[in-house]
């Protein structure tokens, strides 16, 4: 497998960052954290994806200021190629903590909700190969695959909100933004790491997605259409449950469509929608295996990216399962990387960008006085 | 060597930068690929001839006219055919062979205009003289127009040029192929045409011909297979067609080394990048409508001599789910018929592994009612609901298959008494219940919905995959093998075009794809996503 990854449009780059967005925002945090006083969930997560599209914009500017053709450029332009590879790999890092969070809480309804004879290991069998044949079918592929499925994700997502419509209440909300400014500010400082590998992703693969101007525009939608979409679902759960309830349940959006499923006329939505996540978050576990292996290959100078590619789905996948069977250690440093994310990888991204900047200006300012000097 | 060969073959499947192939449909931002002959080509296609153009008085120039317009150095089926007026003045007659009526031609044009006598006592202009004395057929008429005479040919008439004359002689001597071919037997129509292709090249070359009446319309004629050499043709419109895809097919049948070609659809297979692929990454039809309108939208046809199927490359998995009968009814209609024939698909293909697995795994999927009358259903069949289906479902192929082996009416009968006795005597011998034999029977009529014989055949196989995967994993198990699925059908391309287009790749198609829309008046466009030449 090659670096050259083809060429993909503009709406297949919103519908994969979409989804791996999403999926990562709704399925990485445990209930016990996000409500402990109140529920403001509803702005907090869409906050975190706004002021992961503004670090995003920021990156973007630096590489534009910088005349960087992919993100490694533009870190090594700004803080040299060792401390470069150290960001990446606080990268590859935050990608795989976006894929295996969600995987994990997955593989937990799996065994928990349908599989109760099975094991963990017996489901990844099934997950693994999904995770490798994606990552090896390239960028393309992925991408292409998000955008056939998007509309069906939405749509189904949309229909099991909407179907309990006429359940949500108001009072179920107090007490309003009762979580308060400072926790609401936490919780969005501690998503924002969560949504950016996502995003940053598209700066990586530039010439694919046509430049940095068409990367921005992809951004540009796809923040708020995500923004939008967590605060809609965050919002329905918070009508659904008083916050009180929703720390004690461990997937609330699962128990939301079961609440749909008493009386709606489609039967057992509940076990529907669990397998249209689990679609989309299979995909987007692919589409950062192989985000990850191609940071690895592209700081590494590697041609091929197969062998990285299948090392680190085998990885998720170990840690994932490992995390759940003999392992719950490896669960506090993920928790501890998710809660910290904003310090260990969004700083670090805003100080190497304005560096960038900063550098790119004064070099340009010094490059003119030799000019107007000469 | 066979691990090698597997291996190889595998990092070919995950190959995905296709960099020695030519035409690829690049998702630039502005909808075309980037192309640096792009300006050359436009500059020469806008070298066309003005409508009020009169044909010269030389022969030759209007030969050499003739001959560049309807590219005859590529184009075998135009033919000029040079002789002397009367032993004393050169002449020449051009048409199309296959569209006029060679006794015709020969004993009333060539015959008459050969007599060693015709111009005696011939007054001039000759072109006047000879209209009124010389030849003897009914439908004659004197034209100046260039335009005209070109609309003429393309029509099937022969036209005569004499030296010295700046007017030309039409004749009428059509002679299209009309119905005597048969109809259409895979893909029936009821509202459009209902001629299909012959086994004769020539035959069906004219009438492509027939429905496409225009000078861009090349046919190109190769050779291919050693000990066969058959005949192909490469047939795609100049100007239409983007100039690399033609060159993308020209090269990969250059490419091809057999023995023995006997069809087409061998031809393709050859011609594939990836011979594994479970998708044709061509449309094979039977109906010359739909071939003029694929290729006025920029395909490049493929056909064989001796072969009733043409292949049109490159094409896309929605073309395989149209039909001639979409364009020709009413936008409502087509697009609900077309609603259900996807929908049909799509159940076909996930039916049986839903079943099993909300049988094996998910039963909780079921109303206690449901649940109810499947068990008692079931309750005095012996073998496991797994296996009962995958039985049936093997059943069902048999009787298709031994129905089409056999003659027309046997065969339906065949199918109709295999179908009924055997499913009733499965019941009452208890091997089979009688809700899966409905699953299966419903399985049959979704898959002869879908309207090309090779994506039946497709079907059949992931239909399979996914009860084994339903019987491995329940659900789990069918939602990895339609990731797998998509991300396959992702990847695959037909000539340079992704199978999912316009679906799943970034193309400006204005038309709905599922609702059909409206025929509108003035609306040049075609697909977006061939890139036509004339688009630019």
């Amino acid at each position: 497998m090659h670096l050259a990854e083809g060429k993909v449009g503009q709406q297949a780059v919103i519908s994969m960052t979409c989804i791996a967005m999403a999926t990562a925002g709704l399925f990485s945090f445990y209930s016990g954290e996000l409500y402990p006083n109140g529920n403001s969930t509803y702005v907090s997560f869409p906050v975190g994806v706004l002021i992961a599209g503004l670090v995003f914009m920021l990156a973007a500017a630096a590489m534009k200021a910088c005349n960087a053709n992919c993100f490694i450029e533009m870190l090594e332009f700004s803080v040299g190629k060792f401390f470069a590879r150290i960001i990446c790999a606080v990268f590859i890092v935050y990608c795989i903590v976006a894929a295996i969070l969600p995987l994990n809480r997955f593989l937990n309804i799996m065994f928990n909700s349908f599989f109760i004879n099975s094991n963990y290991f017996t489901i990844s069998v099934f997950i693994y190969p999904v995770l490798v044949v994606f990552s090896l079918l390239g960028l393309e592929p992925i991408y292409r695959t998000a955008r056939a499925l998007v509309w069906f994700f939405l749509l189904a997502h949309m229909l099991m909100l909407g179907n309990e419509a006429g359940g949500l209440e108001i009072t179920e909300m107090a007490p309003i933004m009762g979580d308060g400014i400072k926790n609401t500010a936490i919780i969005s400082l501690k998503s924002s790491a969560i949504f950016l590998p996502a995003l940053l992703f598209i700066l990586m693969i530039t010439r694919s997605v046509h430049g940095i101007k068409f990367a921005k525009r992809a951004a540009s939608f796809a923040v708020p259409i995500t923004a939008v979409f967590c605060g809609i679902t965050y919002l329905a759960l918070a009508m659904m449950f008083n916050y009180v309830d929703l720390t004690n349940i461990y997937t609330p959006l699962y128990r939301y469509s079961m609440a749909v499923a008493s009386e709606s006329l489609i039967l057992r939505l509940d076990k529907i929608m669990s397998f249209i996540w689990i679609m989309a978050i299979l995909l987007s576990g692919s589409y950062y295996v192989y985000a990850s292996s191609n940071i690895y290959a592209k700081i590494f100078s590697q041609n091929d990216m197969r062998p990285a590619a299948m090392g680190v789905a085998l990885m998720l996948l170990s840690i994932a399962v490992g995390s759940h069977l003999t392992f719950p250690a490896i669960k506090d440093v993920f928790d501890f990387l998710r809660n910290y994310g904003f310090f260990i990888f969004v700083v670090p991204v805003i100080l190497v960008s304005g560096i960038a900047i900063v550098r790119a200006s004064i070099l340009n300012n010094r490059r003119k006085y030799e000019v107007g000097t000469n | 060597m066979g691990l090698l060969k597997v291996l190889r073959s595998l990092s070919h499947f995950f190959k995905f930068d296709d960099s020695d192939s030519r035409f690829e449909l690049l998702e630039t931002e502005y909808g075309t690929p980037y192309d640096k002959e792009r300006n050359k080509r436009s500059i020469e296609l806008d070298n066309s001839v003005k409508e009020d153009a009169e044909i010269s008085a030389e022969l030759k120039s209007n030969l050499t006219l003739i001959r560049q317009d309807f590219r005859a150095d590529i184009n075998p089926d135009i033919l000029i055919r040079e002789f002397t007026l009367g032993g004393e003045v050169d002449a020449a007659i051009v048409f199309i062979n296959g569209l006029v009526n060679s006794v015709m031609l020969n004993d009333f044009i060539l015959r008459d205009g050969m007599k060693k006598d015709a111009l005696e006592n011939a007054s001039k202009p000759i072109v006047e003289y000879a209209l009124k004395n010389i030849f003897t057929v009914s439908d004659a008429q004197i034209e100046w127009n260039y335009l005209k005479i070109k609309k003429a040919i393309l029509a099937g008439q022969s036209v005569l040029f004499i030296e010295g004359e700046n007017r030309a002689l039409i004749f009428d001597t059509r002679n299209q192929p009309t119905r005597g071919i048969d109809a259409a037997e895979n893909e029936k129509s009821v509202l459009g045409p209902r001629e299909a292709f012959v086994e004769n090249m020539k035959t069906n070359i004219s009438l492509i011909r027939k429905h496409l009446q225009n000078d861009s319309l090349v046919c190109e004629m190769r050779t291919v297979g050693k000990e066969s050499n058959i005949k192909v043709g490469i047939l795609y419109c100049e100007g239409v067609a983007n100039s690399s895809l033609v060159n993308e097919v020209k090269s990969r049948l250059s490419k091809v080394n057999l023995n023995k070609v006997i069809a087409v659809n061998t031809l393709i297979q050859v011609m594939e990048k990836n011979s594994n692929i479970l998708f044709p990454s061509a449309l094979l039809t039977e109906k010359p409508d739909r071939v003029a309108s694929f290729l006025l939208e920029g395909h490049v046809v493929l056909m064989c001599e001796g072969n009733p199927l043409v292949a049109v490359t490159p094409t896309t998995l929605h073309m395989m789910f149209s039909m001639p009968e979409d364009a020709y009814a009413r936008p409502s209609a087509a697009s609900f018929v077309r609603f259900v024939r996807i929908s049909a698909a799509v159940v076909s293909v996930y039916l049986p592994a839903l079943f099993i697995a909300v049988v094996r795994y998910h039963q909780g999927f079921f109303s206690p009612e449901m649940l109810n009358t499947l068990v008692a259903s079931h309750t005095m069949v012996f073998v496991p609901i797994s296996l009962e289906l995958v039985l049936l479902m093997f059943m069902f192929q048999l009787i298709r298959e031994a129905g089409m082996r056999v003659p027309g009416s046997v065969g339906q009968a065949l199918g109709i008494i295999g179908g009924l006795v055997l499913g009733q005597a499965a019941i009452a011998a208890n091997l089979a219940s009688p809700v899966v034999l409905i699953l299966v029977a419903l399985v049959g009529l979704g898959n002869f919905c879908i309207p090309e014989y090779t994506m039946q055949l497709t079907s059949f196989y992931i239909r399979i995959a996914f009860v084994v995967l339903a019987i491995m994993a329940g659900f789990l198990g069918i939602v990895c093998g339609t990731l797998l699925l998509v991300g396959y059908m992702s990847s695959a391309k037909s000539f340079g075009v992704p199978l999912l287009t316009p679906y799943a790749v970034k193309a400006y198609s204005k038309r709905p794809l599922i609702m059909r829309g409206k025929v509108k008046n003035n609306d040049l466009s075609g697909e977006d996503y061939m890139n036509r030449e004339n688009d630019w």
